[in-house]
Order: C-alpha cells, then sequence, then structure tokens
C-alpha cells in the first residue's frame, strides 16, 4: 500500500479545491458559473477525505468532509451536507472524540431540522457511545441516550426507545441514583408487559426496580414488590420474584448466610451479569455493615 | 483478625496503567489479592491504586486507542482504570479478576463448604438448560419486535415515497409541454435497511454421569500455554477429577489413577498432570478463590502425587503452625470436607456403590424442580405461539413492501426516461 503517496495525492486536492474556492469568490460571485466552482471544490474535498481514509489519516479526512458538508450546505443541498457531517465524525471518532461529537451535533441539528428524527435519534446514540468508552463522562452520555429516547418515542419506535432508557436506568444505578433507575425500569416494565413479545421480559425490568428499591429501603422493596405482583401476575412465579423474596427474608435476619446461599442457587442456573453483581453486592455490603465483612477491608 | 488469612495476594501480572492526568502509561505490577486489588509501579514502588474488590462496577475488555488490548475496570464513583500490555495475555486477566470478583458475592463468608449442596441434581440441571433456553428466547422475541417496528417504518416510508413519485408525476407532466429545463433534478433516493438477524444459538450442554461428587468449585481453567483461560469448573469425584467449560461441556477427566502429579503453586493456583510416552503431557492449570477448600481434599485423595511449592509451603506451614490464633482460617474451614473425605476414604471400594445406591433411592426429580419445569415449559410454549403470530404479521407485511417496491422502481423507470428526453 502506497500510503503516502495517496496522502500527497489528497493535500494536492486539497490546495485545488481551495484555489477553485477563491477563484468562484473573487470572478464569479452569484453567477450560475460560481455554483459549478463550488461544486466542484466540494466533490474535490470528498475526494481528498477518501484519500486521507485510505492513507489513515483521520483528523484530516475529518476536516476535508467537514469543509465538504459546509459547501453543501451553502448549495443548499442540506441532506448532501449532513451525510458529510457524519463521514466527519466517523472519521474524527478514531483521533479527536470531541471534534467527532461536534460534527455529529451538527448533523443532527440538519436532520431536526428536516424532520429527521429516526436519524437523529441514531447520531445521539453514536455521540453517547463516544461520551461512553472514549470520554467517561456518564453524566454526558445519559443525557444523549435520554434525548434519544425521546425522539425514537416522537417517533413512535418504542423498543429502539426502550433501549435508549435501559441503558440510562442502568448507568443511573451505578451512579446511585437509584429514584431514576427505578422510575425508568418501571416505566418500561410497564410498557412492555401488555405486548405479547415483551411480556415475558418485562419481569427482568421489575426484577431491577425491585432491586434498585431494595438498596434504599428494604421496606420500600417489600412494597414495590406487592405492587409489581399485583399489577403483573405472571411475576410471582418468575424465578427473580422467589429470589427478591429470599433476599428480603434474609437481609430481615441480617442472615448473610442465606442471603450468600439465595443468591448462588440463582447463580447457578442463569449467570449473574455485573451490573446484578454490583447490585447484589451493594445489598450484600449492607447485611454486614457491623459485622465481621467490613473488617477485614482494613 | 483473619484478616491475614484471607487477603493472600492471588497473583501478579506485569502490566501498565494509564494515568489519565498526565496522559501517559507508566509501567508496573497488577496485584490481585483476594480482597482488594492494587498497582505497583516499577519505579518508585508505589501503590498507585488501590481499591476493594467490592468497590468494582464493571470489568471490561477494551481496546485502547483501537490497538493495544486493555483491560478496564470501572469503579464505584465512575472511576476508569485502564491496564495495558497485560502479561501473559489480557484474558488470563481479566478472567480471573471476574472470578474472585464474583467469588465475593457467591461465596459463603466462613468458607463453610457444602459439598452436598454444591452438588447440582438432575432436576436443577434442566431447570438450568430451560431458564438458559427461556432467556434466549425472549431475546429472540425482542429483536423480533424491533424488526417488526423496523418493517411498520419502511412500510410508512414507502408510503411517503409514493407520494412524492405523484408529485414528481405531475411536475414532469408540467415541464414536459414547454421546452426549457433550468435545473438540475436530483432523484430521490431510497434509505432500505432491513437487517434480519439470524436465530440464537442454542448452548448445548451436556448432563454429567452422577457418582459420588465430593466437592465442585467454579475455576478460572487454562490448558498447557496460559493463553487459553476460561472460566469454568473442577469437579473432584471419588473416582477422578472433571474439569468442565461454563457450559458444563466436559473438557477432560483424569482418573484417580492417571494423575501423575498435582502441583500446588499458591494458595489458589494448582496444575495437574497426566504424563504421556512419546505424546504431549496434558496440564491444566486452575485458579479458584475457593480452592483452599480443595486442597485439603485433593491432599487426600492423592498423597503420594501432591507437591506443595514454595509460596503454598509457606503458607501451609503457618496456617498449621498457630490454629488457635486464626480463630476461623481458611484452612481450618477446609478441614471438615478432610474430615468427611477420610470418613469415606478407608472404604472406597464399597463406598462407590453405596452412593450410587443412595443417589438411586432418591426421585430423579424433585417436586420441586417439576414444578419449575413445567412453568418455564409452559412459558416456553407460550413465546413460540406468539412469535409464531408476529413472524405471520411480519410476512404480511414483507409482502406489501415488496410490490410497493416494485411499483415504485417501475415508476422511477418511467421518470428517468421522460427526464432523459426532457434534457
Amino acid at each position: 500500500m502506497d500510503n503516502a503517496g495517496k496522502e500527497r495525492e489528497a493535500v494536492q486536492l486539497m490546495a485545488d479545491a481551495e484555489k477553485r474556492l477563491k477563484a468562484s469568490h473573487s470572478f464569479l460571485r452569484g453567477l450560475f458559473g460560481g455554483n459549478t466552482r463550488i461544486e466542484e471544490a466540494c466533490e474535490m474535498y470528498t475526494r481528498a477525505a477518501n484519500m486521507f481514509k485510505m492513507a489513515k489519516n483521520w483528523s484530516a479526512a475529518g476536516n476535508a468532509f467537514c469543509q465538504a458538508a459546509k459547501l453543501h450546505m451553502q448549495l443548499q443541498s442540506k441532506h448532501d451536507s449532513a451525510t458529510s457531517f457524519v463521514d466527519a465524525g466517523n472519521a474524527y471518532k478514531k483521533a479527536d472524540p470531541h471534534e467527532a461529537i461536534n460534527c455529529l451535533n451538527a448533523a443532527i441539528d440538519i436532520y431536526t431540522d428536516m424532520g429527521r428524527f429516526t436519524i437523529a435519534a441514531k447520531h445521539h446514540i453514536t455521540i453517547a457511545e463516544i461520551y461512553e468508552t472514549e470520554l467517561v463522562d456518564i453524566e454526558k452520555a445519559i443525557a444523549h441516550y435520554e434525548q434519544s429516547a425521546d425522539y425514537y418515542k416522537g417517533e413512535e419506535s418504542n423498543s429502539s426507545a426502550n433501549k435508549c432508557l435501559l441503558k440510562v436506568a442502568a448507568y443511573a444505578a451505578q451512579l446511585e441514583q437509584y429514584q431514576k433507575a427505578i422510575e425508568i425500569y418501571e416505566q418500561v416494565g410497564a410498557n412492555t408487559m401488555d405486548n405479547p413479545l415483551l411480556k415475558y421480559s418485562a419481569k427482568d425490568y421489575f426484577f431491577k426496580a425491585a432491586l434498585c428499591h431494595f438498596i434504599v429501603d428494604e421496606l420500600n422493596a417489600k412494597l414495590a414488590l406487592e405492587k409489581y405482583e399485583e399489577m403483573f401476575p405472571a411475576f410471582t412465579d418468575s424465578r427473580e420474584c422467589k429470589l427478591l423474596k429470599k433476599l428480603l427474608e434474609a437481609h430481615e435476619e441480617q442472615n448473610s448466610e442465606a442471603y450468600t446461599e439465595a443468591v448462588k442457587e440463582f447463580d447457578s442456573i442463569s449467570r449473574l451479569d455485573q451490573w446484578l453483581t454490583t447490585m447484589l453486592l451493594r445489598i450484600k455490603k449492607s447485611i454486614q455493615g457491623d459485622g465481621e465483612g467490613d473488617g477485614d477491608l482494613k | 483478625r483473619n484478616q491475614m488469612s484471607r487477603d493472600f495476594c492471588v497473583h501478579t501480572w506485569p502490566c501498565s496503567y494509564y494515568l489519565e492526568l498526565e496522559k501517559r502509561w507508566v509501567p508496573g505490577k497488577l496485584w490481585l489479592t483476594s480482597l482488594s486489588l492494587k498497582f505497583l509501579t516499577d519505579k518508585t514502588g508505589d501503590f498507585l491504586v488501590s481499591f476493594s474488590l467490592a468497590d468494582i462496577i464493571e470489568i471490561k475488555k477494551e481496546a485502547s486507542h483501537f490497538i493495544f488490548s486493555s483491560v478496564t475496570i470501572l469503579e464505584k464513583g465512575h472511576v476508569k482504570h485502564w491496564f495495558s500490555s497485560l502479561q501473559p495475555n489480557r484474558n488470563v486477566v481479566f478472567h480471573i479478576i471476574e472470578h474472585f470478583w464474583r467469588e465475593l458475592l457467591l461465596s459463603q463468608p466462613g468458607g463453610a463448604v457444602e459439598a452436598s449442596s454444591s452438588r447440582m441434581t438432575k432436576g436443577k440441571e434442566l431447570t438450568g438448560l430451560m431458564a438458559c433456553s427461556q432467556k434466549r428466547l425472549e431475546d429472540a422475541a425482542r429483536v423480533l419486535h424491533y424488526q417488526g417496528e423496523q418493517l411498520d417504518s419502511i412500510t410508512s416510508s414507502l408510503d411517503n415515497m409514493e407520494s412524492d413519485l405523484d408529485v414528481a408525476d405531475r411536475l414532469l407532466k408540467e415541464l414536459e409541454s414547454p421546452s426549457w429545463w433550468p435545473f438540475s433534478f436530483k432523484l430521490w433516493k431510497m434509505p432500505s435497511d432491513t437487517n434480519s438477524r439470524g436465530g440464537s444459538s442454542m448452548a448445548s450442554t451436556k448432563a454429567l454421569g452422577k457418582e459420588g461428587i465430593v466437592i465442585r468449585i467454579p475455576a478460572v481453567i487454562s490448558q498447557g500455554t496460559e493463553s487459553h483461560v476460561k472460566p469454568g469448573r473442577l469437579t473432584i469425584l471419588v473416582s477422578g477429577l472433571e474439569i468442565h467449560d461454563s457450559n458444563s461441556l466436559l473438557l477432560h477427566r483424569f482418573e484417580r489413577e492417571d494423575v501423575d502429579d498435582i502441583k500446588v503453586h499458591t494458595h489458589y493456583e494448582v496444575s495437574i498432570r497426566q504424563r504421556f510416552i512419546g505424546k504431549p503431557d496434558i496440564t491444566f492449570r486452575l485458579i479458584s478463590a475457593k480452592m483452599p477448600e480443595v486442597v485439603p481434599i485433593l491432599e487426600m485423595q492423592f498423597s503420594k502425587k501432591i507437591e506443595f511449592l514454595e509460596d503454598a509451603l509457606m503458607l501451609r506451614s503457618t496456617g498449621t503452625s498457630s490454629p488457635a490464633a486464626k480463630g476461623y482460617s481458611v484452612w481450618q474451614a477446609a478441614s471438615r470436607p478432610v474430615d468427611c473425605a477420610r470418613h469415606r476414604e478407608p472404604s472406597s471400594g464399597n463406598q462407590e456403590g453405596r452412593l450410587l445406591q443412595l443417589q438411586m433411592s432418591e426421585p430423579l426429580i424433585s417436586e420441586e424442580d417439576t414444578q419449575e419445569l413445567r412453568q418455564i415449559l409452559g412459558k416456553l410454549k407460550g413465546l413460540a405461539l406468539d412469535a409464531e403470530a408476529e413472524l405471520e404479521r411480519q410476512d404480511e407485511a414483507l409482502d406489501g413492501i415488496a410490490t410497493a417496491v416494485d411499483r415504485a422502481t417501475l415508476t422511477i423507470d418511467k421518470h428517468n426516461r421522460r427526464v432523459k428526453k426532457l434534457t
């Protein structure tokens, strides 16, 4: 692969495009000819960007796509402009996450302006994922997931909206914002329990909501459990509900052995995921609070 | 008081740690004890990071800068720690840390061994299998529903396209009468993405023959070289040792006579080896938080073949020299199963038969398990029926989409020809 050659060619193209653009400004402003010049410059920027991509020079590619997007805007073709911004975002994602977010935000502005909310929502998710993995700014990631969920709901794509909301809830619980997590889980659970296909997963959401209640306050968890059983009778015979009852009992007696036994039995049938492990550990800690459990963390 | 006995160092790995503020990697050692995780720099020998395992929120395998494989650990309060260039490789470290984290939740504080309760009954195994397939089917149902929604939105956007095409048709008609054409006309583009995801794969599991199980513990297993590490289980039977992976698939079975030596590396780590003439040895290396409970049993069963390496020997001697001071030490706790193993030991011949008899007299599947199984089966059936209904609906929707797309293509073709004539 001749990457250096590609890069040189791309730089050359960028320079040409700039020249062409200047020409359109000085001589043929406002005429038809000016527009075709801009169009040509725009195409050159895109080609340069693709060459930078081949040479793996991501930030240069992002920059070129950005230029193309701005020219598209000048030419009043919003759709092309948005696509170029998304391309720019994808290129920047590999080099400069902040710049990628700026580009994607620009694309989102255009899409919402055109009323294409589903696409806007999709890019909000992309931004949220960048915040989540690259920048580890969970608060901002949550905000974008919420925005995306709102857009999806407006477009009646409820499963996509629920997917985003569940992410928000999981993070909220990790950040110990249990109230928020509970609200979301209850809402999603209530939404899904009447759907013939989704009602089988509703128990998971109620289980998670009850666990969040449990961490905050044992009594609340009991009340919540009763409420869920009333709302959704199928919850009563689920393994999750039985586990909760056992855990509540063990917690009341401050019996950490019974607690562990119950959790272990559940885990032997279906393996606990990391989120559940975290939450169950937090509850277990509250049992051991005054016991010997704390002592050995020195 | 018992912190000494329970906070042994389990393992150290050379690795590097990312300093968020200074944006650079520092080399050092990752230090795992049974209760906490620490990072020690090579240069100054300071503990840069130290947190208890209980504060972990999430462990992930990630790539930093898209190239370097790392393990990331999210601590309470969303502090993310990056550990990279891990030796021998990332998977080993990941599985071992995850294992010890989970054991915090799953193991009893006193280290009491429940040889009987950790034994899976047939009914439990069946329930596990069913629960697993139920979960898979639930996921599949969710995906199916999502797909249904996508198909619906495609139908509605096709409707939009059709009305747009009508507008184009009208405009073209207008244009066809006078003969001038100043604008460039863009064709309608159609975004269509239907992604059908394949069905879920069912984890196949194999029930194991039941015979005199002494103890079964979860463990992290590596075979031969340390590059392949996966979570699994070690089962000690009266007649030998069995090693299973996490799907309960039998990886290897050592008959009792076949085991040539067992090395106890540290408190938590043993390796078991079978020698062959003219063939490579079969070696398994096992790490488990429950290992202290198992070592005494292994010692009973394979007294001649077991070998304590230096570290373990030291720990062992401290363990036995002052048992009273330790109070509730692991060793003491572990001595209980030794006693019962000792009981069985002398008559291992007819004892196997006795155990078999014992299990025969038990009903194969208990009442409770049957109840559970019945429930799950009912749910599975309901799910399958609902999935069928949804699939039929989607089928119809797809038919509609196919005809609409055909129609649209035809109209676009027609428009194209007319536009060409105009230019």
